[in-house]
C-alpha cells in the first residue's frame, strides 16, 4: 500500500513538474488567457469575383470588383494585389461593399500592372 | 507519504486549473472569407498623345503622335485582318478622325479609314480625349494619310499612330484639359484568345497634343 501511493505520487509528480519546468524564461504579459472555438463561413463564392482596371501608363490607379455575392452587401472588404511568388504589390484599403459591383480609386503602393499576377480578396462580415 | 500525497495534489489542481479559467469570446461576425482571384491579363497598357517637335501644345496637328501600349502581344489579324503574326512589324495608312463632341460630350479620337489590307476594320477602339475643345467645329477632323506602325515585342504591343493629311473641322487649342481614356476594341485579341474586357488606360497628361 505504501509503496503503490508513493508510486501514484511519483508519477503526478513528475507529470506536473515537466510542466513548470517549461515556463522557465517565459515573461506573462496578461493574467488573463482565453480560447473558444466556433464555426465560421464565407458570405459567399468570393473566387467567382471578377476584376477589371483603369491603367495610367502601366500603374494600376482604379480597380473594379464584380459578381460579388448577394450576401457580401455590407461586409468589409480588402484587396492585395499580388506578383510573382506572392509578392504585395499594393491594395485597396478596407472598405464597405455596398453591391455587386464597386470601383475602388485609392489604391496604395502604385502596383505596376505589368507586375501583379493576381490579387487576394477578403471580405469580413456583414 | 502524506508529504508524497500534499504534493502530488496541489501539482494536479495547478495543472487542470487553466481549464477552469477559460473564458467566452465574442466574434463581431461569423462570416469571413477569402479567395485567390484573378487578375487581366490582356489590357491596354498605356495612351499617350504628344505635341510634335515645334507644334502648338493642346492644338491637333499634323504629326503629332499618338502611341497606345497593350499589355501582350497582339494576335495581328484581329487588329488588321490582312497582317498576320509572322511578322513582328507592319505599318498601314488609315485615316483617323477627331469625332466633334459637344460637352458634355468629349471629343473622341479613332480610326475611321478603309485599307484593302484591312478590309475587316482597323480594330483598335477609341480615345475619349478629355475635352470637346479639340474641335471646335460640328464636323469631324479628318487625318487622311495617318501612319499606323505596329511592333509586336516579347511581352507587350506598340501602336504608334503619326497623325497626317489633316482636312475638315476646325482644330482648336486646349489650355487644360482632363486626361484621355482609351477604350479599346472588344475585337482584339492577344495570342491566347484574350480581349481587353473591361479594361481601360489612361494618359497621364491632362492636355492632349
Amino acid at each position: 500500500m505504501k509503496r503503490a501511493t508513493t508510486l501514484i505520487g511519483l508519477l503526478t509528480l513528475a507529470w506536473a513538474i515537466p510542466g513548470s519546468a517549461l515556463a522557465t524564461g517565459v515573461t506573462a504579459t496578461s493574467n488573463s488567457v482565453t480560447s473558444a472555438y466556433t464555426a465560421v463561413s464565407s458570405c459567399g463564392a468570393l473566387s467567382g469575383i471578377a476584376i477589371s482596371w483603369t491603367v495610367t501608363a502601366d500603374i494600376v490607379t482604379s480597380v473594379t470588383l464584380t459578381s460579388f455575392p448577394p450576401a457580401c452587401t455590407g461586409g468589409t472588404l480588402s484587396l492585395t494585389f499580388a506578383g510573382s511568388a506572392g509578392a504585395a504589390q499594393g491594395s485597396v484599403a478596407a472598405t464597405t461593399v455596398t453591391g455587386s459591383s464597386q470601383t475602388f480609386s485609392s489604391i496604395t503602393g502604385s502596383p505596376a500592372a505589368s507586375s501583379v499576377t493576381g490579387a487576394y480578396v477578403s471580405v469580413v462580415g456583414p | 507519504m502524506k508529504t508524497v500525497l500534499v504534493v502530488a495534489v496541489t501539482a494536479l489542481v495547478a495543472a487542470v486549473g487553466g481549464v477552469a479559467w477559460a473564458a467566452t469570446l465574442t466574434l463581431s461576425s461569423k462570416h469571413l472569407g477569402g479567395a485567390a482571384v484573378t487578375s487581366p491579363v490582356m489590357y491596354p497598357d498605356s495612351v499617350t498623345i504628344a505635341n510634335k517637335s515645334g507644334g502648338t501644345a493642346g492644338k491637333p496637328e499634323n504629326g503629332d503622335i499618338v502611341t497606345l501600349v497593350w499589355s501582350q502581344p497582339i494576335d495581328e489579324t484581329t487588329l488588321c485582318s490582312g497582317w498576320s503574326n509572322s511578322s513582328s512589324t507592319q505599318s498601314v495608312s488609315l485615316q483617323w478622325s477627331i469625332i466633334a463632341g459637344t460637352s458634355p460630350t468629349d471629343d473622341k479620337l479613332q480610326p475611321t479609314g478603309t485599307s484593302p489590307t484591312c478590309s475587316g476594320g482597323f480594330n483598335v477602339g477609341s480615345i475619349d480625349l478629355g475635352s470637346a475643345g479639340y474641335d471646335t467645329s460640328a464636323t469631324n477632323i479628318d487625318f487622311q494619310t495617318t501612319t499606323n506602325a505596329l511592333t509586336v515585342g516579347a511581352t507587350t504591343t506598340t501602336l504608334k499612330v503619326t497623325l497626317g493629311g489633316i482636312k475638315n473641322g476646325t482644330a482648336g487649342t486646349v489650355p487644360s484639359g482632363n486626361a484621355a481614356v482609351w477604350t479599346p476594341s472588344a475585337i482584339l485579341k492577344d495570342r491566347s484568345g484574350n480581349t481587353c474586357g473591361s479594361n481601360l488606360a489612361k494618359s497621364s497628361a491632362t492636355k492632349q497634343f
